[in-house]
């Protein structure tokens, strides 16, 4: 099968080529157009837009051990000053789809921007420093068993999902599209 | 399933091997956090079959595929821990890599593997571990060497064939007897 859709060879490459598979095996009738190398939508944090609906993809190996989503709320910081504000903050992207691996399963978490924020707020007591190769970026950590009233999305990384899981996708994909109506 | 996987891009391999596996052995079982089977470099058993996983997250496909042969080298240059390459008892290791949207594995009789790191000592490299600041060394095979192995393709998202995983596991069991 040909992809007109290259992911890019970083781990965040991993879940953009996962949510694109998904997404296109399930919302068949939807447009799904790849713009993570297009400049203008990579400044607004969209990688995917299905039926203009914007999709930012965030891939995190470590949220199984962790058992804490971690939302980026700085990225570049150096000397205590901020360079550059994290994804949380930053992105323009109707839905930020959160991809993680639980168990055998990849689940896939759904936010709106407002969510996002929400939880910054929620956990904001919950904030770790990270250091990355001359900088530090700042996340918050939101434990995973707070967001049990949350649908996720369990693929597994053999086979098919089920049609109860491939279902949400459509059901959040709807709602973004009514959100925009 | 009664155990959990290494956590990180280590877990990703495992999970994807052992999706593969278990579709063809009933016995797997995943022993890569058992602190024995860990420092053997042995990930899984399935019958009389020891597997270890390798995923290589950031490997460019149709460039080539690295074996750790030493993992810590001190300032003074002695060798403080060997590679998983050659340090693993498995029967054979499932280098995987992710090819756009498909899962790629290349299967090595550890033998195999020895005798590859062995006859290339021009594809050895000795680099600096970033977070430890010691020195490390592996053994960069070019794809193009690998001409004569069929790396096994499965989907990313969809049912795989598993032929070439139960052909491998056949062979391997019954070579060992």
């Amino acid at each position: 099968m040909k992809h007109s859709f290259v992911a890019s060879n970083s781990i965040g490459g991993i879940g953009e080529a996962l949510f694109y598979q998904f997404a296109s095996k399930y919302l068949k009738k939807s447009k799904i157009e790849d713009v993570t190398k297009k400049k203008e939508w990579q400044k607004k944090g969209i990688d995917f837009r299905i039926d203009s609906i914007g999709y930012d993809v965030k891939f995190d190996t470590k949220a199984t051990s962790t058992g804490n989503l971690a939302l980026e709320t700085v990225s570049k910081a150096k000397d205590g000053e901020v360079h550059k504000e994290g994804w949380a903050y930053t992105t323009e992207a109707d839905c930020i789809v959160y991809a993680t691996l639980v168990g055998l399963d990849w689940a896939f978490y759904f936010f709106t921007r407002n969510e996002i924020l929400h939880l910054i707020d929620k956990h904001t007591d919950n904030r770790k420093s990270v250091y990355n190769y001359g900088y530090n970026s700042e996340v918050v950590l939101v434990p995973k068993d707070t967001l049990s009233h949350k649908k996720i999305a369990l693929v597994p990384l053999i086979g098919n999902p089920k049609k109860e899981h491939s279902n949400i996708l459509k059901e959040v994909h709807e709602y973004f599209v009514r959100r925009q109506k | 399933m009664d155990f959990s996987f290494s956590s990180g891009l280590r877990g990703i391999g495992q999970v994807v091997f052992y999706g593969l596996l278990s579709r063809v052995v009933d016995d797997v079982e995943f022993v890569g956090l058992n602190e024995m089977f860990s420092r053997q470099y042995v990930d899984f058993t399935a019958g009389n079959v020891l597997y270890f996983t390798n995923f290589d997250s950031r490997a460019k496909i149709g460039k080539s595929v690295v074996f750790e042969t030493l993992t810590e080298i001190n300032e003074k240059g002695i060798v403080e821990k060997y590679g998983w390459a050659t340090q693993t008892k498995s029967d054979a290791i499932i280098k995987i890599f992710r090819d756009n949207h498909e899962w790629l594995l290349f299967v090595f009789l550890a033998g195999e593997m020895i005798d590859l790191i062995r006859s290339n000592p021009q594809y050895m490299e000795r680099k600096i571990n970033p977070y430890t600041k010691k020195e490390y060394e592996i053994c960069r095979v070019p794809v193009n060497d690998l001409g004569h192995k069929t790396p096994i393709r499965v989907p990313i998202v969809g049912e795989p064939d598993v032929s070439a995983i139960r052909d491998v596991h056949e062979y391997i069991s019954k070579y060992k007897g």
